[in-house]
């Protein structure tokens, strides 16, 4: 034995400690992978050794392999294991490993609980602070309940560097447990005056960190937040502090102008640019939420512009770059302020750091119709030089995007834009070919004048195909052949040399392009085939138009071969079509008519989000059942949704079918009739676009004639920088022509630019637009809503910490308190909560009954001052703020009543709403006091039941003193205190001032349950006023009905069947004549008040089960006939049906 | 809340590694990978911010590094981070190491990985900034490694596991460290020296940060000034003055270059930074 110690010592001698593994892999380049599998098959045997030491450098090294890649979860429960040692040495090292490798998903993470807990009270504050440092990376829903309670007591620990840590924790713990929040928050919110500033700073910290995620819960922080802004001298607080204020401001206005007089004085004083950064962030911040109103306004806006000019001119690379950040977002609200800038951001478009020029063009979005084509010009040179790929599509985007902004407010002159978008294709390598793409077609579809020249290059560009798409880098930008194939088929009749394009689309090259091209491609080669055909036939030239078609059959074969089915489809399809005009042609049949007869019809460019605003008609609900659905129970699962698809819309297709003008005029007068006679019509104030929307067809746009001041057709290739030359030129022309008839301008002015005639800044004013051009708008349904909601994404986890804090904190809001669980009360947490509540009332201690007196107390005063709150989760005390008729619909009635209505709401019965209930039972009143009962019992406890007495103050007088006593009957006995006699009454605990009602709870033992019974009983009280103060009683009769002894429990169908067949039931049955009620109603009525749950319900046949507090099993079959209903029961005990039976006719009887 | 920090040397060696939010192995290794060549590509004097990108959780993050001698430190934070705050806590992180490491260098991070993650859970804990003075930290540091050492002393039968790991770390442990550094034949940069009492017979004069030499010309007059000016806070800086850790101030500031005062940022930079 001795032997084989002094041997395991030895052995280790041997063992690899850290140190040497990692010397062994430095030494072992070669064949690493192979050193490391060797050690790691020395890790697993030094980890089955007893020794803990051996076992916890094992991990260590485990630790550093982790970080190589290895996947180490196999030793997670020798991690465990060292995590439990009992030496600080060790331990650090088994949570180091769990914080590396333990997640939500590790399964032995729940082992840990205890240990973890036993650590978090360990009496070495650093014990504790590596297990917190520990759980704060492998928290998880389970270990986060499980040890909030723990974490919290941490929280005032007389360690700050306890205290720290567990503040810091708490984050984690609320994003895994999100009922912890709200218990936890006054602690929290006390730590934020912490003595100690690393405490003060980590509560600082997950507050700013909460409120960033649901800013409008912790807006009632924001006065302690200022006064800790206005008195911290910690950068570090001050700067989230002030980034917290950030998020605040938008939500509350007032609370932005407080702040800009402190956060400028810190401006002026600070010397840290980190704090003057984020003070000028938030200022940003304000004023973008003030946006209009104050006068001093620009004082401010001035001082950050300043700062951040500041920051921008400095050398410091880091400081430029957030100093271009923050002048982004002004940006956003006040473009005027930063444009005094632009020399300095053009500037920085040069500068040699990638992030920096990045930063720079978000801010060029300040562009104007005067330096539009100067700010392109620029980046166009950019992106010639531009060596990565990510810069230059940055640049791309950059610069459609400032072209295209506002609906291409900017533009003067389309041709230039066209070009600009041709010579952006020569690109290489970039991604955005489909961007390109997308401006191509939207602006030869919006801008109608400027079809020919577009045409003409798109033409000219397929011409050039080889060169866009040789190359496979190059597939990107292939996506232009798509517009450009589109384009040219689509305005085939402002083609110049039609014949010429169709051979250029039908060339064998053009199979190697992207599917979805060639099936544009396809598609308008018949297009253009069609124009031809037209042409030609109206020159009467038969044999030119007999050798198109040829053209065609020879050449689409190559098309139909293709693998992708859409081209194949359609190009098989074509040809036979062709074929068939071949046919006639060869007739002399003229068939251009009916070939262009395919393609007939104008294109109107729809708004992508028309669909969605189509408003609703009054009166239409969409979700109502246009048929009656199948009453039978089963059909619930099935989603009536499945019969309509949800149809997309699809924009990269525009052309859709359409009725012809005179059909669509017709409608569109028939629906305008029809809303003008609808009284309920709201009619909408036109708006300019539905101005245009009235316009009776396609040919009404006003399409203003082109006014060309500048040649359509530049020689040559375009260059985009001739057109700035032109435009330069046209420019100057114009302010010549200008200062002679200064008189007309106006009124060209007005005639020409409708389209931004509102927009129009001073300077833009003094240029016209190169062509008059109509951008034709994007078309909206009628009375299109103006709203643009955006749903919050459902999964954020975030949300789940949406809570209201600055309500008060009720008493089931708890933390869970580890406690000894029996085994029957830990099938669901709704049943563990109500045996917790009861063992309290049963048995109350004094001291417990005091801190609960002043507990209710305070509830009491905050319940007069917002009882309107008062929403969430309640305890059973806080019940009588509700309006008592109305507990069955809402959430917080006791558990037991909640289930009683749960089975009826989830099964077929939805369709009446319920009529109120309450099964509060009138007990006695006067005119001092009223008080009313209900009696639960609770499968937990077989011979008690609880009864809730609400009393409640009907006089002008303070009650105090109250004190219940029940003359006990062999069978049921008031449980009292201990130590007080048979005859003593039992204290109310609370007092009722004027016109408050509260609830109080009353333990009673039963031996037997089977019959009914009534106890009499005083309540004695002292009822007390200005005059004075007197004794008062009332007296009164409680009684115990069979069904108080019934606790709702639900049941499945097979465990009921198993039990009718069980045979050990004596059966029993009443009828009840008269019944009006709905069945639906009826077994609300029967669930509610005498406790059942449904089971199944068929037609008018509903079986129905409960379970007696001593176990009794009670099944019903309610069954409704004409007028009546009867109820076959059956129960383990005879008596207890009949008993039962009768009640139930009594409450039959009334309905 | 910061996702992640990662130390790598110039050639993508993790050195550390520490995610605070899952990741499987793989993905971690690809991450640092990827932010190996996201970083290596930048000049060091541009910007030490980047677009994170598609890296960890999308455009809400922002990599923002530092490029110390051998080694970046690189944090991925999210926007509810201040960008120069974090600029700060890495030159605070990095200086409680080399007062932990007295001189710290790559090499005291690669072979005590463990001990560089003990200082870094007193610096972030769970993705947030736990304490930022270096005071503290390292007060709470050498407390915790002097409850280490008490636990060795009493069971000395494990010393061979230990002695290495004896803290502050013994530059003269036998076999441990030392040695290797000292064969003749260094092949990787990592073996540079930066300790003036381990210049070999070649010592290595090493720019821990290129703009070193741009730092000096700035500013003749005051080199170890980097060290001094970390906080304005008052009462905590006097203890992390020149002095104590910059033991070769006053000779040539090239050849007793500590990684800190070689490394921090250039004067003119720093002054305005700090906090």
């Amino acid at each position: 034995m001795a032997l084989k110690m002094v041997k395991g010592s030895i052995d280790r001698m041997f063992d690899k400690n850290l140190q040497d593994l990692v010397r062994g892999i430095r030494n072992h380049k070669e064949d690493e992978a192979k050193y490391i599998s060797q050690c790691i098959d020395e890790i697993k045997q030094e980890l089955k050794q007893d020794n803990i030491a051996v076992k916890a450098n094992a991990v260590c090294k485990l630790t550093y392999l982790q970080m190589l890649g290895y996947d180490i979860s196999w030793a997670a429960f020798n991690i465990i294991e060292v995590m439990s040692a009992s030496k600080f040495t060790f331990k650090r090292i088994g949570y180091l490993a769990a914080s590396q490798c333990f997640h939500e998903g590790t399964d032995v993470i729940m082992l840990t609980t205890n240990q973890i807990r036993k650590d978090l009270s360990s009496p070495s504050q650093y014990d504790t602070g590596v297990a917190l440092t520990g759980l704060s990376c492998f928290v998880t829903p389970d270990l986060a309940r499980d040890l909030a309670n723990d974490i919290m007591t941490l929280m005032s620990h007389t360690k700050p560097y306890i205290r720290k840590k567990a503040v810091l924790i708490m984050y984690k713990v609320f994003l895994k447990y999100p009922e912890s929040l709200r218990p936890a928050f006054p602690r929290l919110k006390e730590k934020l005056e912490d003595p100690d500033p690393g405490v003060q700073s980590a509560a600082v910290n997950v507050i700013c960190e909460l409120a960033r995620r649901n800013p409008k819960n912790y807006l009632s922080l924001a006065p302690l937040f200022f006064k800790l802004m206005t008195s911290s001298t910690n950068n570090w607080v001050l700067i989230k502090i002030i980034k917290l204020f950030g998020a605040l401001t938008p939500l509350e206005p007032r609370l932005g102008k407080k702040l800009i007089e402190p956060l400028t004085n810190l401006i002026h004083s600070t010397s840290a640019m980190s704090l003057l950064y984020e003070c000028v962030n938030t200022v940003i911040a304000v004023l973008i939420s003030l946006s209009s109103g104050m006068p001093n306004h620009s004082a401010s806006i001035q001082l950050c512009v300043q700062k951040l000019r500041i920051l921008i001119e400095d050398s410091d690379q880091n400081l430029k770059y957030l100093g271009l950040l923050a002048m982004s977002k002004i940006l956003r609200t006040h473009p005027k302020s930063v444009q005094a800038h632009k020399d300095l951001v053009l500037q920085c478009l040069d500068d040699k750091d990638e992030s920096i020029r990045l930063r720079a063009l978000d801010l060029l979005y300040g562009v104007s119709k005067k330096n539009l084509m100067e700010i392109v010009k620029k980046l166009m040179t950019h992106v010639d030089k531009a060596e990565g790929t990510t810069y230059r599509d940055e640049l791309l985007t950059k610069i459609i995007d400032i072209c295209s902004q506002s609906n291409y407010q900017h533009i003067t002159n389309f041709e230039w834009y066209i070009s600009i978008l041709v010579e952006l294709t020569r690109l290489e390598g970039t991604r955005h070919g489909h961007l390109i793409a997308a401006q191509m077609l939207d602006v030869a579809i919006r801008v109608k004048a400027i079809r020919r020249f577009a045409v003409s290059q798109m033409s000219a560009l397929l011409d050039s195909a080889h060169l866009v798409a040789s190359s496979p880098q190059r597939s990107g930008i292939c996506e232009v052949l798509y517009a450009a194939a589109w384009i040219c088929g689509e305005f085939s009749e402002h083609l110049q040399e039609p014949q010429q394009t169709l051979e250029a689309m039908l060339r064998p090259k053009v199979t190697t392009l992207p599917g979805h091209i060639q099936a544009v491609y396809v598609q308008n080669v018949v297009k253009l085939y069609a124009a031809i055909l037209q042409q030609k036939e109206q020159a009467a030239d038969t044999s030119a138009a007999q050798e198109v078609t040829q053209l065609l059959v020879e050449r689409l074969p190559q098309f139909v071969q293709s693998a992708d089915l859409e081209v194949q489809e359609r190009a098989s399809c074509i040809l036979q079509l062709v074929k068939h005009v071949q046919k006639l042609q060869a007739k002399d049949v003229p068939v251009a008519e009916e070939v262009s007869a395919l393609f007939a019809g104008e294109l109107n460019p729809v708004a992508p989000k028309a669909q969605k605003k189509v408003p609703v008609p009054e009166g239409l609900d969409l979700d109502a059942w246009i048929n009656e659905p199948l009453s039978d129970s089963e059909s619930e699962d099935e989603k009536p949704k499945a019969m309509f698809q949800d149809e997309e819309q699809r924009h990269t297709k525009p052309r859709a079918p359409e009725a012809d003008e005179q059909e669509l005029a017709r409608r569109r007068e028939a629906r305008r009739q029809e809303q003008a006679n609808n009284p309920f019509y709201i009619k909408s104030s036109p708006s300019p676009q539905k101005r245009y929307q009235d316009a009776p067809g396609v040919e009404h746009i006003p399409v203003v004639q082109i006014d060309l001041s500048v040649p359509l057709k530049v020689p040559g290739m375009p260059l985009s920088d001739q057109y700035v030359k032109l435009e330069e030129e046209r420019r100057h022309r114009q302010r010549l022509e200008k200062d002679k008839r200064k008189k007309k301008k106006r009124e060209r002015e007005r005639r020409g630019t409708r389209r931004h005639s509102s927009l129009h800044t001073e300077s833009d004013e003094d240029i016209a637009p190169a062509q008059r051009v109509d951008i034709v708008t994007e078309e909206m349904p009628e009375n299109a809503l103006p709203s643009d909601e955006d749903d919050k994404d459902p999964n954020d986890p975030y949300r789940a910490l949406d809570i209201d804090l600055d309500k008060p904190l009720a008493d089931s809001e708890k933390l869970p308190v580890q406690k000894h669980r029996n085994a029957e009360t830990s099938k669901s947490p709704e049943k563990e909560d109500v045996p917790l509540v009861e063992k309290k009332s049963k048995k109350p201690k004094k001291k417990e009954k005091k801190h609960k007196e002043k507990e209710r107390e305070k509830k009491k005063k905050e319940v007069e001052k917002k009882p309107s709150k008062h929403k969430k989760k309640k305890h059973k005390k806080d019940k009588e703020e509700r309006p008592k008729d109305k507990r069955k619909s809402k959430k917080k009635v006791p558990p037991a009543d909640e289930e009683a209505a749960e089975p009826v709401e989830n099964g077929t019965l939805e369709e009446e709403p319920l009529p109120p209930m309450s099964s509060y039972i009138l007990l006695a009143e006067n005119s001092y006091i009223k008080m009313t009962y209900d009696v639960q019992g609770s499968l937990q406890k077989d011979s008690q039941v609880t009864v809730s007495v609400v009393l409640e103050n009907q006089s002008d007088s303070f009650l105090k003193s109250m004190e219940l006593n029940v003359l006990d009957s062999l069978n049921a006995r008031l449980a009292r205190p201990e130590g007080s006699s048979v005859h003593d009454g039992v204290p109310v605990p609370f007092q009722l001032p004027p016109g408050i009602s509260n609830e109080a709870q009353f333990v009673f033992t039963i031996q037997s349950i089977v019959m009914a019974q009534k106890l009499k009983g005083t309540l004695s009280f002292i009822a007390k006023n200005d005059e004075g103060s007197t004794h008062e009683k009332l007296d009164f009769k409680l009684h115990f009905t069979c069904t108080s002894y019934l606790v709702t429990t639900p049941c499945y169908s097979d465990a009921f069947a198993k039990l009718l067949e069980s045979g050990d039931l004596s059966m029993s049955s009443i009828k009840v004549d008269g019944i009006s009620m709905s069945f639906h109603n009826l077994l609300a009525k029967i669930c509610f008040h005498h406790r059942f749950s449904v089971v199944e319900r068929v037609d008018s046949c509903a079986s129905m089960y409960s379970r007696s507090i001593q176990g009794h099993h009670v099944c019903l079959l309610v069954k409704k006939g004409e007028k009546s209903v009867s109820v076959d029961g059956k129960c383990s005990d005879p008596t207890l049906l009949s008993n039962l039976l009768e009640e139930m006719k009594e409450t039959l009887a009334t309905c | 809340m910061i996702q992640a920090i990662l130390v790598f040397n110039n050639h993508g060696k993790p050195r550390l590694v520490r995610f605070y939010q899952r990741f499987p192995e793989e993905i971690q290794q690809q991450i640092v990978r990827e932010t190996f060549h996201l970083v290596l590509k930048r000049d060091d004097n541009i910007c030490n911010f980047l677009e994170g990108g598609s890296l960890i959780g999308g455009s809400d993050y922002k990599l923002i590094y530092r490029h110390y001698a051998t080694l970046y430190f690189v944090f991925c934070v999210d926007s509810s981070e201040s960008e120069l705050g974090i600029l700060d806590l890495i030159q605070v992180f990095v200086e409680t190491l080399d007062k932990c490491f007295e001189n710290v260098c790559e090499l005291d991070l690669i072979f005590h990985m463990d001990k560089v993650h003990y200082i870094l859970q007193e610096v972030v804990m769970g993705g947030m900034v736990l304490e930022t003075n270096m005071n503290e930290i390292v007060a709470q540091i050498e407390a915790q490694n002097r409850l280490e050492k008490s636990e060795i002393t009493v069971s000395l039968s494990h010393s061979r596991l230990y002695t290495s790991a004896g803290w502050p770390f013994s530059r003269t442990c036998p076999g441990g460290v030392r040695c290797e550094e000292h064969q003749p034949a260094r092949d990787a940069p990592e073996h540079q020296h930066w300790r003036s009492q381990h210049q070999g017979p070649q010592p290595v004069p090493v720019c821990l940060r290129v703009e070193d030499s741009r730092t000096e010309s700035l500013e003749p007059a005051e080199p170890s000034q980097p060290c001094s000016t970390v906080r304005s806070a008052p009462s905590r800086s006097p203890a992390s003055g020149p002095g104590p850790h910059c033991p070769g101030a006053g000779k040539s500031p090239v050849s007793t270059a500590s990684l800190l005062t070689c490394a921090a940022l250039p004067i003119s930079r720093t002054r305005r930074l700090w906090m």
